[in-house]
């Protein structure tokens, strides 16, 4: 009877090999919790920039908040997300997009696949998208977007955001309605057999247990880290290629120099992006914990959202200084 | 045949872009036509989410020839003492391509007149249309690619034909040509064409109905075709999918009975708002268990299949949390407000329930046809759905549901309905006028308590940041005082609103409210009232803060001052006598009363003066811009009498005071209406 299902991983399989067949490549999830398949800094950072990016990924992302203990057949406080980033936007991404819901089982010639208005903001992020949601038989299957902002920066050139949910276009292609009842992950085990013990689990904690004066503590620890990791002076050792912490012994000029040459070679800016971008995640994750547990007013929610923005903004405009030779050249 | 056809292929366009988006390319292009002396005789436009076409017949093959006529330099830097051209006159004629000879003088400049000979249209329309491309403007732009531009989505495309050769011009990297495109499903292939009869023909032949009016007309017929009882088609949502379509089919769909006691609001929403889908209702007017749907593409069974998938997860979705709340009344709903914090300094949903309730009590008094119990029952239960499962999970039906389960628990239906309607005066029409009183009755609470609440606690509006919706919170007020004619203006209602909070034991700051409410609402009438010339706004808001947030008292001044904007002989007659008292009392002279009653008549010695205030003391109570105006208009004629034939500032302070508080209570009846010295004089 389940011969012709398409299971959890079937799907990432397929969608694995067709956005591999664009060109892109194949990457892993990132390992900090993050809301969504944009977190990462493989399209948070990697958007910035002018050079090429090709990648797809599945991310697990969790919204604490949209947690239903496991009662509501499709939505969960943790789930996938299939990511696919194309820096710049070819012309016929739309077309390949296409190809994409083709490949992965839907007969496009069969459905109605229509691409309606929707724009994307996460103002945590300082970031945002103009596109749309596609919609297959009325059903939103994919998020489709023009980057245009992270951090508070333009993205130029722009790349096009593609982020599916996988256990929704199972669902959809089999025909089903639960991912607890009815989706596989596998031939053998199912989704329900991999996750409900995650979900429910952390529904329980999310709404009911997180201690959040911890919390809040913790928001603010990680806020200051990550400020002070950002702050911290690294400088690229000229003899071994690599970081080190402190002031370079270079004149000004020789590292000036030395900072062109590993930012032309891709090794990045003198900065600890990467671990200030990390912590800025944990402070938004927490965030979402605590604003699950209703801990946060109204009125502190800008507040919150404001100061998670400055960190990642930091972050932002610290990764931006790679390319600073290379825009200033060019204009 | 002198054609120009453009079709601008794009990737979809957002539904509510699209007519605007056709009409305003249209419109740039023609307007350029004629601006390069290419106008043509007739034109046209249509579109579809994919593309904007615009057409135009009659251009004439090119340009005419036409003369150009510059200035040059001043005579006396043109010719030296003797006459002769100076080297800035040479330099000068360099420039133009003329010969000194070919000049001609007028005033104090040279003038060269040059004869510009026309270019060919073929070659002027390149650029007219890459300009008109260029010129379009949109809600939300984007960028895209490696594009600098910016548009409402990207260019695919680009046909451009005149007289049936391609109009060489290039948008970003997309270069004109002759070749367009047929639906993206159903007909992917590419064709030629040149002519505006020829593409629309081959685009029905691939599928894609370009002119909306034909669209909107195969959805209605479809919807009506295919359904078994009356589709309801909505104005907004039929646009909607006129312009989410290129070759738009009807489905008729079904959903299962165990759904039909879900609140009419949630099978609507789900349906028509997040679906698009057309509900289905019997001849009663009652929901059917069906839906039609409007496709683009794909085939019938596959495509019901989906719709009816995803509309019974959504119904499921519902459905949960309706059987959740049922298990509940209203009154375990507004308890449990109490844990729901509105603001932390102003408490709880439920305290402000309390608030609302003894509000809208109060209010009932100024409004007609509410009873004070009603509008305390309403205002008591007006929030207690925000915890609810289902608006939990549906904030838009906010209202709705709190209406549903009223209803559901047998409250008056003037009551239920005044929920549904309390954060919309839009939103529905109550089926009679004592739910609407009822309604704005709450709504004017609801806005009240939440604009002296966060306003009182320092929570103002700046720039782009308004998180609470207070500039929507003082437009609802200044609207729905009109709606009701609130003749209190609404500070006594927020100095009731401030009490209350008191008695709850939170404090706000009166100055702060004041101001802030001031400052709003100065910028929402000029937004309201649009239609009224800036100098006029201006000078009906120069006033007190009492009068600002009187809506009436300010419409009434706007509505005054339009009318004597258009006098410029009564304006500068009723300025004669402010000016005076104004310069005046700038210098320390005493000027007297300002209430015509009080003016010594016996000291005034003019036969002039005493008949101005005869007149003057004839007019009544001013209820309207035009009694205002007509009083204004019978004193105009004594005024300008009164002037002509009496000086004001005579030695006699007797006299001199008497004839100054003639115009000082002039000024005051005058300045009822606005401060007229805003009011900017035409062709001044």
């Amino acid at each position: 009877m389940k011969v012709l299902m398409v299971t959890f991983q079937e799907l990432v399989r397929r969608l694995n090999d067709y956005w591999s067949s664009q060109g892109c490549a194949i990457l892993q999830p990132y390992d900090v919790e993050v809301g969504a398949g944009t977190k990462h800094p493989s399209t948070s950072l990697r958007v910035l920039g002018p050079e090429p990016w090709n990648v797809a990924y599945v991310q697990p992302s969790r919204r604490p908040a949209d947690g239903r203990y496991t009662r509501n057949p499709q939505r969960s406080q943790r789930y996938y997300q299939y990511q696919v980033i194309m820096k710049p936007s070819p012309d016929d991404i739309v077309d390949r997009y296409i190809g994409s819901l083709d490949a992965i089982g839907f007969d496009t010639s069969k459905h109605d696949v229509r691409l309606v208005e929707d724009d994307w903001e996460d103002q945590a992020a300082g970031a945002s998208g103009v596109g749309w949601e596609v919609w297959v038989d009325g059903t939103e299957v994919t998020q489709f977007t023009f980057f245009q902002q992270m951090g508070g920066i333009d993205c130029n050139p722009v790349c096009a955001e593609i982020t599916y949910g996988p256990e929704r276009l199972c669902l959809m292609l089999n025909r089903q309605n639960s991912f607890w009842t009815d989706l596989q992950w596998n031939e053998t085990l199912s989704y329900k057999q991999v996750d409900f013990q995650l979900e429910m689990q952390h529904n329980i904690y999310n709404f009911d247990v997180a201690d959040t004066d911890l919390l809040f503590k913790l928001f603010e620890m990680y806020e200051a880290e990550s400020k002070r990791v950002l702050e911290t002076e690294v400088h690229w050792n000229k003899e071994f290629g690599i970081l080190e912490v402190g002031a370079s012994p270079l004149a000004d000029e020789e590292r000036e120099a030395l900072r062109a040459e590993h930012a032309q070679a891709g090794d990045g800016p003198e900065a600890l992006v990467y671990p200030a971008f990390d912590l800025a995640l944990k402070c938004s994750h927490i965030f979402n914990v605590l604003d699950a547990r209703g801990a946060v007013s109204v009125t502190e929610r800008a507040a919150f959202i404001n100061r998670i923005r400055g960190r990642v903004r930091a972050a932002c405009l610290r990764h931006m200084e790679q390319y600073k030779a290379q825009l200033q050249a060019k204009s | 045949m002198s054609h120009l056809l453009l079709e601008l292929g794009c990737e979809e366009l957002p539904a509510s872009f699209v007519r605007r988006s056709f009409r305003q390319l249209h419109d740039e292009v023609v307007s350029r036509l004629e601006a390069e002396n290419l106008a043509c005789v007739s034109s046209g436009c249509m579109g579809t989410p994919r593309r904007l076409i615009v057409w135009a017949d009659g251009i004439p093959a090119r340009q005419p020839d036409s003369t150009k006529t510059q200035r040059g330099p001043g005579l006396k830097a043109a010719y030296d003492a003797e006459g002769n051209p100076t080297k800035a006159l040479e330099g000068f004629c360099r420039s133009q391509g003329v010969e000194v000879a070919d000049l001609t003088q007028e005033g104090d400049y040279v003038w060269v007149n040059k004869h510009v000979p026309g270019r060919p249209a073929q070659e002027v329309l390149g650029e007219i249309l890459e300009a008109s491309i260029r010129a379009l403007t949109f809600d939300k732009s984007m960028r895209w690619g490696e594009s600098r531009m910016r548009f409402a989505r990207p260019i695919r495309w680009i046909l451009a034909a005149y007289d049936g050769a391609v109009v060489d011009f290039s948008v970003e990297t997309v270069q004109a040509g002759l070749m367009s495109r047929g639906h993206r499903f159903y007909s992917p292939g590419q064709f030629e064409a040149t002519t505006k009869d020829s593409l629309i023909d081959q685009l029905r032949a691939a599928k894609v109905e370009p002119d909306p009016e034909e669209r909107a007309a195969r959805i209605v017929e479809g919807a009506h075709g295919v359904a078994d009882g009356k589709p309801d088609i909505q104005d907004s949502l039929l646009d909607e999918n006129v312009f989410l379509t290129e070759w738009p089919t009807a489905i008729l769909g079904s959903f299962s009975d165990q759904f039909m006691d879900l609140p009419e609001a949630v099978l609507v929403t789900a349906m028509a708002k997040h679906e698009k889908f057309f509900p289905v209702r019997d001849a009663s007017g009652k929901l059917t268990p069906h839906f039609v749907s409007i496709r683009n593409a794909g085939q019938d069974d596959d495509v019901r299949g989906g719709n009816e998938w995803v509309l019974n997860a959504r119904f499921n979705d519902a459905k949960f949390f309706f059987d959740e709340d049922r298990k509940r009344s209203l009154d375990d709903f507004l308890a449990q407000t109490s844990r729901m914090t509105f603001q932390e300094k102003l408490g709880s949903v439920r305290n402000r329930a309390d608030r609302i309730a003894k509000l809208a009590g109060a209010l009932s008094a100024s409004i007609e046809g509410v009873d004070r119990a009603k509008a305390e029952k309403a205002g008591l239960y007006a929030k207690a759905d925000l915890s609810t499962g289902l608006v939990n999970e549906l904030p838009a039906l906010q209202g709705k549901v709190g209406a549903e389960y009223a209803a559901r628990e047998g409250f008056d239906p003037s009551i239920c309905e005044a929920l549904g309607y309390q954060y919309d005066l839009g939103l529905c029409v109550p089926a009679d006028s004592e739910s609407k009183q009822l309604g704005l009755c709450l709504l004017l609470a609801d806005q009240i308590d939440k604009l002296a609440g966060y306003l009182g606690i320092g929570q103002i509006p700046s720039g782009s940041s308004d998180p609470f919706a207070l500039r929507r919170a003082v437009t609802l007020l200044i609207e729905s005082s009109q709606e009701i004619g609130l003749e209190t203006g609404f500070w006594p209602l927020i100095e009731k609103a401030q009490q209350l909070y008191a008695e709850q034991n939170v404090n706000l700051d009166q100055a702060q409210i004041r101001k802030g409410l001031v400052d709003l609402a100065s910028g929402r009438y000029p937004v309201l009232w649009k239609n009224y010339r800036y100098d006029v706004l201006e000078a009906a808001m120069t006033t007190d803060a009492e009068t600002m947030l009187d809506p009436l008292a300010i419409k009434f001044r706007v509505e005054a001052m339009a009318k004597l904007a258009t006098d410029s002989n009564l304006l500068q007659t009723i300025s004669r006598p402010i000016n005076i008292v104004n310069a005046a009392v700038g210098k320390g002279i005493d000027v007297g009363a300002d209430d015509f009653s009080l003016v010594p008549e016996g000291c005034l010695d003019s036969a002039e003066g005493a008949t101005l205030l005869r007149e003057a003391r004839k007019l009544g109570t001013v209820r309207s811009a035009e009694e205002w105006f007509n009083g204004a208009k019978i004193l105009a004629d004594p005024i300008n009498k009164f002037f002509d034939a009496t000086m004001i500032m005579v030695e006699d302070a007797s006299v001199r005071t008497a004839r100054l508080s003639l115009l000082n209570a002039l000024r005051a009846w005058f300045e009822i209406a606005g401060n007229v010295s805003k009011i900017v004089v035409e062709g001044s």
